[in-house]
C-alpha cells in the first residue's frame, strides 16, 4: 500500500498542485484525501481540470490508491475576502457579514444583517457589490439577505390551493403559515390571490372561496406516486368531508 | 459550539507552550466542524426525517444528489408558471447545496487532520492567525454562519417546491 507521502510525490510529479499534506483516511481503508489548489486560465476554466484529476485518480487506483481530491480556489477565497471588505467598509453599520459562491462567472451574494434592511439599502449594497464583482471579472447574479422571510411564491400558493380548495382568503393563509411560511396579513393573501386571478391562475366563486383554474392545473402538472398531488387532494378531501 | 471553537481559537493564539497551543488550535477546527455539521443536519432531517442518522460522510452527496434533483425539479416547474421570483430562490438554493457540500467535505477532511494527524502541525506563521493544513482558521471561523445561511436558503426552496 501507497503511504501519504508516495500518494502527494506521485501528485506533485504529475504537476498537480497539492495545498498541504495528503492524509490517508482512519477508517476506509488506501483512502487518501487531498487538498488541491485550482485556478482559473483566461478563459475561465478550472487548472488542473477534472478530466486531468480524474485521469490521474485512475492511475493512483491502480496502484491500490483511492484519492478524494477537495478543490480549493484562492482566487475565489480573494474575491470573497474582497467583497466583504468592501461591503463591510461602506455598510458596516448594516450588515454583518457576507459569502460570496461564484462557480461559474454568475456570482451570488448572501449578506447577513445586523437588522432589517429596506429594498433600498438591498438595492445600495447590490450597486456596490456589482462595482467590486466587475472589477474581478464576475457578474452579480443574485444577492440576498441571509434573513429574509419565506413568503409562500406564487406556485406555492396555488399547490396550496389545489390541494385545499375551496376555501376563503384567510383559511389558505392560516394553511401555508401553519406549513412554516411568513405571510404578513390577510390583505397581502388578497392581493397574491387577486394577482392570481387576474393572470387567470385562481377563480374567485360569488361564495367567496377561491379555486385554481384549469389552465393552473395544466400548467402545475402532475407526478406519479406517493408524492402526487392528486393524492394530496384525495386525501385532503377525505380528511375534511369524512 | 461556535464559541467554544473561537474561545479555543483565542486560547491557541496567547498560549506561548508550543505543544499546548497546537493542541488547542487544532480542537478549534473540530469544534467549528461540528458547529457546521450540526446546524445541516438539523435542516436536513427537517427535510426527510431519514436524513438524521446519515454518517457524516454522506451529507454532501444527499446534497448535491436528492436535495438538488428536487430543487432543479421545483425550479423547472417555477419557470413553467413563470414565477420568476420563485426561479430566482431556486437557482439560489441550488448553488447554496453545492457550496454547502463542499464545506462539508472540506471541513470534515479537515476536522480528520486536526484529529487523527498530530504529525501534521498547526502552523503559527501569523500573529493573529494560525492554518492546519493550509486550511486558515479564518476560514474554518466561517464554517457554522455559511452552514446555517445555505441550510436555511435551501429548506427555504424546499418548502416552496416540496408540496
Amino acid at each position: 500500500m501507497l503511504s501519504a507521502q508516495e500518494v502527494e510525490q506521485f501528485l506533485l510529479a504529475a504537476a498537480i498542485p497539492v495545498s498541504g499534506s495528503a492524509i490517508r483516511d482512519a477508517e476506509g481503508d488506501g483512502l487518501y484525501y487531498v487538498f488541491v489548489e485550482v485556478r482559473r486560465d483566461a478563459r475561465g476554466r478550472q487548472e488542473p481540470s477534472n478530466t486531468t484529476l480524474d485521469a490521474i485518480k485512475a492511475l493512483l487506483e491502480e496502484k491500490g490508491a483511492l484519492v478524494d481530491f477537495v478543490l480549493t480556489d484562492g482566487a475565489k477565497r480573494d474575491a470573497e475576502a474582497g467583497l466583504r471588505a468592501t461591503l463591510l467598509h461602506s455598510f458596516g453599520g448594516a450588515i454583518r457579514n457576507s459569502f460570496l459562491s461564484s462557480e461559474t462567472r454568475e456570482a451570488f451574494v448572501w449578506v447577513v444583517p445586523k437588522r432589517q434592511l429596506s429594498d433600498t439599502e438591498l438595492d445600495e449594497i447590490g450597486a456596490k457589490a456589482k462595482v467590486f464583482l466587475d472589477d474581478v471579472g464576475l457578474k452579480l447574479g443574485n444577492i440576498t439577505t441571509t434573513t429574509g422571510e419565506n413568503l409562500p411564491s406564487k406556485t406555492r400558493c396555488m399547490t396550496m390551493l389545489r390541494q385545499v380548495a375551496p376555501v376563503t382568503c384567510s383559511q389558505l393563509a392560516e394553511l401555508l403559515r401553519q406549513r412554516e411560511f411568513v405571510v404578513p396579513s390577510d390583505d397581502w393573501m388578497t392581493r397574491r390571490l387577486d394577482a392570481l386571478r387576474k393572470a387567470g391562475l385562481v377563480v374567485r366563486m360569488k361564495s367567496g372561496f377561491y379555486a385554481v383554474s384549469l389552465q393552473a392545473l395544466k400548467g402545475l402538472g402532475t407526478v406519479k406516486g406517493r408524492t402526487s398531488p392528486d393524492v394530496s387532494r384525495l386525501l385532503a378531501l377525505a380528511s375534511t368531508r369524512g | 459550539m461556535e464559541v467554544v471553537a473561537h474561545h479555543l481559537q483565542m486560547i491557541a493564539l496567547a498560549r506561548r507552550n508550543v505543544a499546548e497551543r497546537d493542541s488547542f488550535g487544532r480542537s478549534s477546527y473540530n469544534r467549528y466542524y461540528y458547529a457546521a455539521f450540526l446546524c445541516v443536519r438539523q435542516v436536513l432531517a427537517q427535510l426527510r426525517s431519514e436524513w438524521e442518522t446519515l454518517p457524516h460522510a454522506t451529507y454532501p452527496e444527499v446534497l448535491t444528489g436528492k436535495v438538488l434533483k428536487v430543487l432543479s425539479d421545483g425550479r423547472k416547474q417555477a419557470q413553467k408558471m413563470q414565477d420568476r421570483d420563485l426561479v430566482s430562490q431556486c437557482s439560489r438554493a441550488i448553488v447554496a447545496a453545492r457550496e454547502l457540500a463542499h464545506l462539508m467535505r472540506k471541513s470534515s477532511v479537515t476536522r480528520k487532520v486536526a484529529d487523527y494527524h498530530p504529525e501534521i502541525l498547526v502552523n503559527f506563521a501569523h500573529v493573529d492567525r494560525f492554518t492546519l493544513n493550509s486550511v486558515d482558521i479564518t476560514e474554518a471561523h466561517q464554517w457554522p454562519a455559511r452552514a446555517k445561511a445555505w441550510a436555511r436558503e435551501i429548506e427555504n426552496a424546499w418548502r416552496q417546491v416540496n408540496a
